[in-house]
């Protein structure tokens, strides 16, 4: 692995796409004004190639949107329109779904027109990254964020990130924060450990608390609880300590957290993906959890689906709400209450055919799903692309070639398809900022695409 | 490990100790440190239990889980005493099991276990083979939807059969096979309906009991003008098929309807009104959705402009009572001397103890509920549902070894060619499904496709081996005695215990043995896993690696302790849906929300126990507890003292009986918290305000909070 990460740095592709290289060190004063826009260290910007081994980027907060359905998400992104042979590549029909032409930051391409409805300061920073999952199993959800049992100590890469970042990020927790697991299936684990949900309505009343009469003898009753808690340590078994301990910094936490932005969750009223994303964004700011996932509906089990009807509603919707967390997101960072930066990704159990019903409905494909990533420090682009070779002559993701992230038929690239879903999971981690070395320690195989990661 | 030494080691750490009523060790003095005389890993580690607990911990852990009751002063003063506490253990599970108060216990257990609670609007609305819609609902007080509470009625049903099963002390693989279900009349209703209108694989409709049996019906368009049900649906009242419908008035000009209109269903006649939905399944339809309260679209034959009504949802032409009026219900088949029940019989449908269907029937397996919770459609073909009935019966999934030479007919080529990552699993799993396929269509409906029907499946699961034409109910008895049913029943009651597995070994074997010469006794399992030291943690374990977990107390569990201890009817309103509950219940249902319950999820074989605290979750208990505090305290505590109330917080809120160590300090501690938060200016707390946070203190408790303590 260490030749691997030798070899990417000495190739490392966005600078060489941009051909800077060489050009910043005789150019000092431009380098801190990039830094002082970016955030980079000027280091860093001084001499990207080594980045990966010897600095830390920003840490960043993952939102991540979840799916064991399987939604066809990956049916109508940047990278499956205007291929040569894309005739039994199928999209819902209707000016709601209307390929169209869109600018991912530099990239020109198509995409259906709700993703190109977004703002284009949400596109610039939009990276589309065609990858594998490997199973056409709903239960296998976990295993997913498990990078198929790739991870380090077989824990979920969104767990181990979260860990990672909390004390850079100085998090409340540093687990994370599930607000919209449809099923069991989407709950996700750390260290082994199931966390539960929390709806929205929920983060409202457990922040908000109980206003009544009661509430004045919070601080007194603290007191009196931790007096139960020391009277059970007591006589406690090590197990017993253990989740009294919990329970202590549980309480300690909430009482930590600032009140200041718990006035932005009046406005929840339900549990639905758009009060979702809007706690989500509001728990960022708050600095509650370095990763919180979402539920958004992309079309979800469509495997009736006449005319792709309910896919096309559903992209409909499910972009706006993409386009509403950004917003919330920029807007909370405008205001200046949230303060680091922030990448929404998606991970679904597996992505979905695109040629065998044609508009008839989709079935399971582990051979293509895509990973959106949108935020800072990203620059827009499509990441892999896609070839038939899948069962039945099915689309399926390409090899990539790791400098310049473009897709490569045959498994040519330098990132065969085998390692894709891999690769796309430590993309995501380099994007949150999290160090090279760590990353591959968290997942052994695969590399960092890093022509995703903006310059300017 | 296994260890000889492990098991001479299990007398000598008994947690319990030494019976002097004070349990394991003495009070330090509260300053909060360990308590230097008692060492609860004591000599676990010798075999390899990480800590034992004490009586007090441990029966406490038991109750609760059973009955959601504190343990009172005699039973921990008869553990105490003990010479064998496993054995007294036993005879007090016994009586705890026995209460009313494991009813409910029991009855959430198995909603879960038998995965009965998925249903939805959509689910209700795609076993009638139709999209989604929506039912009407009572007025005055207003009623849930009435698909709301036919789903959950769906969800209880085999949960209550179930109960009424262990408590009969019937064999439990009894739920496989069963034809003696919990109904109530809206339920009989919909089973006869669908019985009647079976949706094809291709999801068209063969209406097979009572075609022809309407060829009129009226509809008055005030609902004063309607008779009463029972004479709506009796054949001998002259108001027989006549109904009030809630769209008559609006139509104007050649769509305006002023009185009383009669439908001719056999024939259709150019510019007559007519059902919406035409043929035998319309009729059908049309009534059925009447008596849920959906009046559905009539129009005006072959007319331009186009005269149709559109639905409307008003009350149910059922009674109220009709959904929740529970009794045991025979399903029998119909033959030509029992002909199938028809639905529209109302009278005879409510007052009946049994039905007579043609659809194949097995327990659990073609319960609504489960149905419900697991949709099919071609593209599965039963593959979930087959597998999902394997998780449930015997806690196992299909794993994708494959096996050696056997190449089934029934492999589904387009989704598993041999050498594929997917052939192991569909190597098995597909001549299987064909168990289910045969007998129930993608709508579950009987199945009446011929080919179909006569397919041979191929049970390979678990060493062993089967082939057979008998369809759902020749699986059903393959599951009742295949030999890991015993044991996956005893593992499922281990995750409702300690959100773990229990683990493999002698004791785990004993258990299983003990419950299937008990003939399969349900009752044994509870007594010989709850007094196990597999559930209780008193002693070690031979061939155990690991003891048992404190863990949070689960939504349901937390919720029947704060039921039962303050004696509050179904507090955070589990098993009542939010239009038939009061404020206290809704309240806490919204508080409780993100407190995790025992759940289950597709094709995940280990039911769902989250077992660890987190900010929001004890966040979202300590808002729960004072919603408690602040509008359950004067039901639980109209007319005592506030001695009194802290007696009962102390003892029944937080289950520690006078006999137990802790009594005493904490029943100072909340003491210590009524006078401070009276006494300090700045509070200036009434002394009935003192007492409600105090119960919040018990709310909060380790006892009532979590599991283990």
């Amino acid at each position: 692995m260490k030749r691997d990460r030798d070899e990417r740095t000495r190739r490392s592709p966005h600078v060489g796409r941009r051909g800077v290289l060489g050009g910043l060190s005789a150019l000092g004063g431009s380098v801190m004004l990039r830094s002082l826009a970016t955030g980079i260290p000027a280091a860093v910007l001084m001499d990207p190639l080594s980045a990966g081994a010897d600095m830390e980027l920003p840490a960043k907060t993952l939102l991540i949107a979840s799916s064991r359905l399987g939604d066809p998400m990956n049916a109508n992104v940047p990278g499956c329109y205007g291929g040569p042979d894309f005739d039994d590549l199928y999209h819902p029909l209707g000016p709601e779904m209307t390929p169209t032409d869109i600018m991912l930051g530099s990239v020109a391409t198509r995409a259906a027109k709700p993703w190109a409805d977004l703002d284009q300061g949400v596109l610039d920073r939009a990276v589309f990254f065609h990858h594998g999952t490997y199973t056409p199993v709903h239960g296998e959800m976990p295993r997913v964020q498990r990078m198929m049992d790739g991870t380090e100590r077989n824990d979920m890469l969104v767990s181990l990130l979260s860990r990672e970042l909390a004390p850079r990020l100085g998090s409340v927790q540093a687990e994370p924060v599930t607000l919209g697991a449809n099923n069991g299936g989407e709950l996700l684990s750390s260290e082994g450990r199931i966390i539960g949900n929390v709806a929205p309505l929920s983060v409202r009343a457990a922040l908000g608390g109980v206003d009544g009469p009661l509430k004045r003898l919070t601080a007194l009753r603290d007191k009196h609880v931790d007096a139960i808690h020391a009277l059970y340590q007591r006589r406690g078994t090590p197990s017993q300590r253990r989740l009294l301990d919990r329970w202590v910094r549980s309480r300690q936490d909430v009482r930590e957290i600032s009140t200041g932005l718990i006035g932005r969750l009046e406005q929840i009223d339900n549990n639905g993906e758009v009060n979702q994303v809007r706690t989500a964004a509001v728990l960022a700011a708050m600095n509650i959890s370095p990763v919180i996932s979402v539920h958004i509906d992309f079309g979800g089990d469509n495997h009736v689906d006449a005319d792709l009807s309910r896919e096309r509603d559903r992209h409909v919707t499910g972009c706006a709400t993409i386009g509403a967390l950004m917003a919330e997101i920029d807007g909370l960072k405008s205001e200046g209450s949230l303060s680091q930066g922030v990448i929404f990704a998606t991970l679904n159990v597996f992505g979905r055919t695109l040629k065998k019903k044609a508009r008839a409905g989709r079935d399971h494909n582990s051979a293509h799903h895509c990973m959106v990533m949108m935020g800072d420090g990203l620059e827009g682009g499509i990441v892999g692309g896609l070839e038939k070779g899948g069962k039945n002559g099915e689309w399926r993701a390409t090899s990539i070639d790791r400098d310049s992230g473009d897709g490569v038929p045959g498994d040519a690239g330098n990132i065969p398809f085998e390692e894709t879903l891999f690769s796309a999971g430590k993309t995501l981690g380099a994007a949150l900022g999290v160090h090279r070395d760590r990353l591959d320690e968290m997942l052994t195989s695969g590399a960092v695409v890093e022509s995703v990661f903006s310059s300017t | 490990m296994v260890t000889a030494l492990a098991v001479s080691w299990a007398a000598a750490c008994n947690g319990s100790g030494g019976g002097d009523g004070n349990g394991p060790g003495e009070d330090d003095g509260g300053d909060g440190g360990i308590d230097p005389t008692f060492d609860p890993s004591g000599t676990a580690g010798e075999c390899n239990v990480d800590a034992l607990l004490s009586v007090e911990s441990y029966a406490a852990k038991v109750k609760g889980l059973l009955t959601g009751l504190g343990v009172n002063q005699e039973e921990l003063a008869a553990l105490l005493a003990a010479d064998d506490t496993q054995a007294e253990l036993g005879d007090l599970v016994d009586t705890w099991v026995d209460s009313p108060e494991a009813d409910e216990v029991l009855m959430r257990f198995f909603m879960t276990a038998f995965q009965q609670t998925g249903g939805d609007v959509e689910s209700f609305f795609y076993l009638q083979g139709r999209n989604a819609a929506s039912t009407g609902r009572y007025s005055a007080p207003n009623s849930p939807l009435a698909h709301e509470m036919l789903n959950q009625n769906f969800a209880e049903s085999f949960a209550r059969t179930a109960v009424r099963l262990v408590r009969a002390g019937r064999s439990f693989d009894e739920v496989l096979t069963t034809t003696e279900i919990e109904m109530t009349t809206a339920q009989k209703v919909f089973l006869a309906y669908k019985d009647d209108v079976v949706v094809h694989d291709d999801e068209s409709k063969t209406v097979r009991h009572t075609a022809g049996d309407i060829p009129t019906i009226t509809l008055v368009p005030n609902a004063g003008q309607a008779p009463p049900p029972a004479e709506s649906f009796n054949p001998s009242s002259p108001n027989f098929m006549r109904f009030y419908h809630g769209r008559l008035t609006e139509g104007t000009g050649s769509c305006a309807i002023t009185g009383p209109i009669t439908i001719d269903t056999t024939s259709l006649t150019d510019g007559d009104w007519r059902l919406a939905a035409g043929g035998e399944f319309g009729v059908a339809n049309f009534l059925y959705m009447m008596m849920m309260g959906r009046h559905e679209s009539i129009r005006r034959h072959n007319v331009t402009p186009n005269c149709n009504t559109g639905a409307r949802n008003r009350a149910p032409v059922l009674d109220r009572e009709d959904f929740y009026d529970w009794h045991t219900v025979s399903l029998r088949k119909a033959d030509s001397a029992n002909p199938a029940t028809k639905f529209w019989r109302l009278n005879q449908v409510r007052n009946a103890t049994e039905l007579r269907l043609e659809s194949p029937q097995a327990g659990f397996l073609t319960r609504m509920g489960f149905f419900s919770t697991w949709p099919n459609n071609e593209d599965n073909s039963s593959r979930v549902t087959l597998n999902q009935m394997l998780i449930v019966a015997l806690g196992s999934s299909f794993d994708g070894e494959a096996v050696t030479d056997f190449t089934p007919e029934g492999l589904d080529q387009a989704h598993a060619a041999p050498g594929t990552s997917c052939f192991g699993c569909h190597q098995t799993l597909d001549p299987m499904r064909d168990y289910v396929r045969a007998s129930l269509t993608n709508f579950y409906g009987e199945q009446l496709d011929e080919e179909r029907q006569g397919m041979e499946a191929t049970f390979i699961f678990g060493g062993v081996q089967q082939v057979g034409t008998g369809g759902i109910e020749e699986f059903a008895q393959i599951l009742a005695e295949h030999p890991a049913f015993p044991g996956a029943w005893i593992q499922k009651l281990c995750y409702f215990a300690n959100s773990e597995a229990c683990p493999p070994g002698a004791e785990l074997d004993r258990i299983v043995a003990a419950f299937t010469d008990s003939g399969l006794d349900f009752r044994v399992a509870l007594r010989e896993l709850f007094s196990s030291p597999l559930i209780t943690g008193e002693s070690c374990v031979a061939d155990v690696d690991a003891g048992t977990e404190a863990t949070i107390a689960r939504r349901s569990g937390f919720c029947a302790k704060l039921s039962n201890r303050l004696g509050i009817d179904d507090i955070c309103g589990g098993l009542t849906l939010p239009n038939d509950a009061d404020d206290l219940q809704n309240d806490m249902r919204r508080a409780m929300a993100s407190v995790p319950d025992d759940s289950f999820s597709r094709s995940l074989v280990e039911p769902l126990t989250i077992s660890e605290t987190g900010l929001f979750i004890r966040a979202n208990r300590e808002v729960a507890c004072t919603v408690a505090a602040e509008n359950a305290f004067d039901e639980a505590y109209a007319d005592a003292s506030a001695e009194e109330v802290l007696d009962h917080l102390v003892t029944n809120v937080m289950g520690l009986p006078a006999n137990d160590g802790r009594h005493d300090e904490a029943r100072a501690i909340l003491e210590a918290h009524v006078a401070e938060a009276q006494a300090d200016a700045d509070l200036t707390a009434t002394e009935d305000e003192a007492l409600r946070s105090a119960f919040i203190i018990a709310c909060l408790s380790p006892s009532t909070a979590g599991v283990g303590f």
